[in-house]
């Protein structure tokens, strides 16, 4: 049961049911309104404190806010965990691709097991709230993106500025300066 | 009475079917979005199935979701990668931006001058013609294929020899380099007369002024010794507007919004409609520069500004009946989310453009990540310098440490909040704002007014996404910012 006073409420967070990581995101949304303190509150629980910093508040209100909110973090955990290798892998591509303007490299599209993945067929049936559940593991995937990763190490001038921004522009296109393709940014005008 | 959290809050996840998305609550409806740009409105019922990944493979909603990048085993890799590459462009092709700050000297005294601009007789805030080379010579190191010199004051026009010196010499130098060379010159146009105006249309200068709306609230904002403000910008604004209707250089105006505004908002589009300006880019204040210290008097909350900005958009709608008529800051967001381009807007992209995007130029030949870096110089705090003009290299000042902590400072995945937030692929954060409004360049986004208003404004948008006929009118602005874009200056 949550223990409230005039400006701060105190909640106790059964963490085999909902991860550290949810619970502090959870709580941090609330910081522009409450102070938030987080604690351990024996082996399977958070204390969470939330008071408010302005008055007039309903502290009751803020704690059924923060556990609505903790049920999206939750959800936003597990779509986080599940998808990350994807998201990398998609990233990492369209960096190293556009490196060499016209000549993505060619590589196996991943996932293709995937669905197969004992993990995900395990995590799939469980639904489980406790944790978030581990990224599918794909070998082809793991073995591209290292290869991938290890192509933009190298590609650089120097890893300290692999993408060249700092390269002056005569060096880097010389006579083909006048070449180069065309690309118009907006401004971000002031005010007069 | 404690409230029972919605079935849709317990949506069960698929880690196998349902693929990377954020969500945001629309009242009874989800919002969903993901790394593509791509979104969708669904009912609680269909984010539950889709989150749980129970959606009908034979439904329409299935098909969209799939091409949009939504069903993880349905992935077009080429497509989304393309897609990917296409929204953040951004990122390989240096700064393009380039704000030069010709003097510090300024005719008007605004309420809200982010400048801190100094008075006439003060012409040891001018930049010399030796600094101005310099400048363009670093400017003209750039690795971008398209710059934009963007003259900014004070008022630029007061310092009158090194204007034209630069155009000149920008427009020389090109004809070397082969860059898309664009300039523009922000002025209050007080200063402007026909032997200026010639040489300025003659080199194809783009031209912004500022336009709070009628005369007693632009008179009242922007405070002018020399007589009627208002009058003289409305009268050059008639005159270069009829001299560029057929060209692609033309004039613009913007609009800061201070307290006085807040009741005026169908005065102050009706102005813009009378001028034939094609739209009116609703800013809220910054509260750098003079702004901070009158904010009680021309300040307002985020939500104070944000029931103005709705009031305002819903009457430019009805506008929109008779004519094509946009808001700016509408169109920007509306360009990410209905199109896979992006605009390119400095302050709204991850990371942000300082130093990678833009540089500004102080009248000594100081170098700062942008504008408003360069802004806070004026308020005695140089965390935002880069380097000079006068010493060092073009890579010192784009490789510099501040430029770096700016970077990863505006990187929405760094961002707690942005990172999970469903608008982070149409926001931006500012950290020189950032710093300004909270004195940290990271931010706090549960506290920041600047978070609230983009999100209002997003709100506001999905909100009338959802009707037809005003998705419609936000196509049409979109098709002008297109025809716009095309055009590539010789």
């Amino acid at each position: 049961m949550p223990v409230t006073t005039a400006k701060t409420i105190n909640l106790i967070v059964d963490t085999s049911l909902y991860p550290l990581d949810a619970i502090q995101a959870a709580a941090y949304t609330l910081t522009g309104r409450a102070y938030v303190r987080i604690a351990r509150s024996g082996s399977r629980a958070a204390s969470v404190t939330l008071k408010l910093k302005a008055a007039g508040g309903d502290p009751t209100a803020l704690g059924d806010e923060f556990h609505n909110e903790l049920l999206h973090e939750c959800l936003r955990l597990k779509v986080s965990h599940a998808n990350r290798k994807l998201r990398e892998y998609i990233v990492t591509k369209a960096l190293v691709s556009a490196q060499t303007p016209g000549t993505p490299p060619s590589a196996p599209e991943p996932a293709a097991e995937e669905a197969a993945c004992p993990e995900c067929a395990a995590e799939a049936q469980a639904r489980a709230p406790q944790t978030p559940p581990a990224a599918p593991v794909d070998p082809e995937l793991e073995k591209e993106i290292e290869k991938l990763l290890r192509e933009i190490e190298k590609s650089g001038p120097a890893q300290d500025d692999p993408l060249g921004v700092a390269v002056p522009w005569e060096k880097k296109y010389g006579a083909q300066a006048k070449k180069a393709p065309a690309r118009r940014k907006r401004s971000a005008k002031k005010p007069a | 009475m404690k409230k029972t959290p919605a079935a849709a809050e317990l949506a069960p996840f698929d880690p196998v079917q349902t693929g990377f998305f954020r969500f945001r609550r629309m009242g009874e409806r989800f919002l969903i979005t993901n790394d593509f740009g791509r979104h969708c409105i669904l009912s609680e019922a269909e984010f539950r199935n889709f989150s749980a990944g129970q959606l009908d493979e034979a439904s329409p909603l299935y098909g969209r979701l799939a091409h949009d990048g939504f069903i993880r085993n349905r992935m077009d890799f080429d497509s989304q990668v393309a897609g990917w590459r296409s929204r953040n462009r951004f990122l390989w092709q240096g700064p393009s931006l380039h704000v030069v700050v010709v003097t510090l000297r300024c005719n008007h005294r605004c309420l809200y001058c982010q400048s801190n601009s100094v008075a006439m007789s003060n012409r040891g805030c001018d930049m010399s013609l030796e600094t101005a080379r310099k400048v363009v010579d670093r400017i003209f190191e750039t690795t971008s294929p398209a710059v934009t010199i963007e003259f900014q004051g004070g008022e630029p026009l007061v310092n009158w020899p090194v204007v034209e010196f630069i155009v000149s010499y920008a427009r020389r130098k090109n004809r070397e380099a082969g860059k898309h060379l664009w300039i523009n010159l922000v002025s209050n146009l007080s200063l402007l007369d026909d032997r200026r105006l010639d040489f300025l249309l003659k080199n194809q200068v783009n031209f912004c002024t500022s336009l709070d709306g009628p005369a007693d609230l632009h008179n009242k904002n922007r405070v002018f010794s020399g007589g009627d403000s208002h009058a003289r910008t409305v009268g050059w604004f008639k005159k270069i507007y009829r001299r560029t209707k057929s060209k692609m250089f033309r004039i613009e105006a913007l609009l800061t919004v201070t307290r006085a505004s807040l009741p005026r908002h169908k005065a102050i589009v009706d102005q813009y409609v009378a001028l034939g300006a094609r739209g009116v880019f609703l800013r809220s204040l910054s509260p750098l520069g003079m702004a901070r210290g009158v904010w009680d008097r021309i300040g307002y909350t985020a939500e104070e500004f944000l029931d103005f900005y709705r009031r305002a958009c819903d009457y430019i709608l009805e506008v929109n009946r008779r004519q094509v008529f946009f808001e700016q800051t509408a169109r920007i967001f509306l360009a990410k989310i209905m199109t896979d381009e992006d605009p390119n807007f400095l302050d709204l992209r991850s990371p942000c453009g300082a130093g990678i995007g833009q540089i500004a130029y102080n009248f000594d030949g100081g170098i700062y990540s942008c504008d408003e870096g360069r802004m806070f110089s004026r308020m005695g705090d140089e965390s935002f310098r880069i380097g000079s003009v006068h010493e060092g290299a073009y890579k010192d000042s784009v490789g510099h440490p501040v430029i770096r902590a700016i970077a990863v400072a505006s990187c929405l995945d760094n961002q707690i909040c942005c990172s999970s937030c469903a608008y982070k692929p149409y926001c931006g954060v500012c950290p020189v704002h950032c710093y300004a409004e909270q004195g940290t360049i990271m931010g706090h986004m549960p506290s920041s007014t600047r978070c609230r208003i983009q999100k209002g404004i997003l709100d506001y948008l999905f909100e009338k996404l959802e009707d037809p006929k005003t998705e419609r009118i936000f196509r049409k602005w979109l098709k002008q910012a297109k025809d716009r874009i095309s055009y590539q200056r010789q």
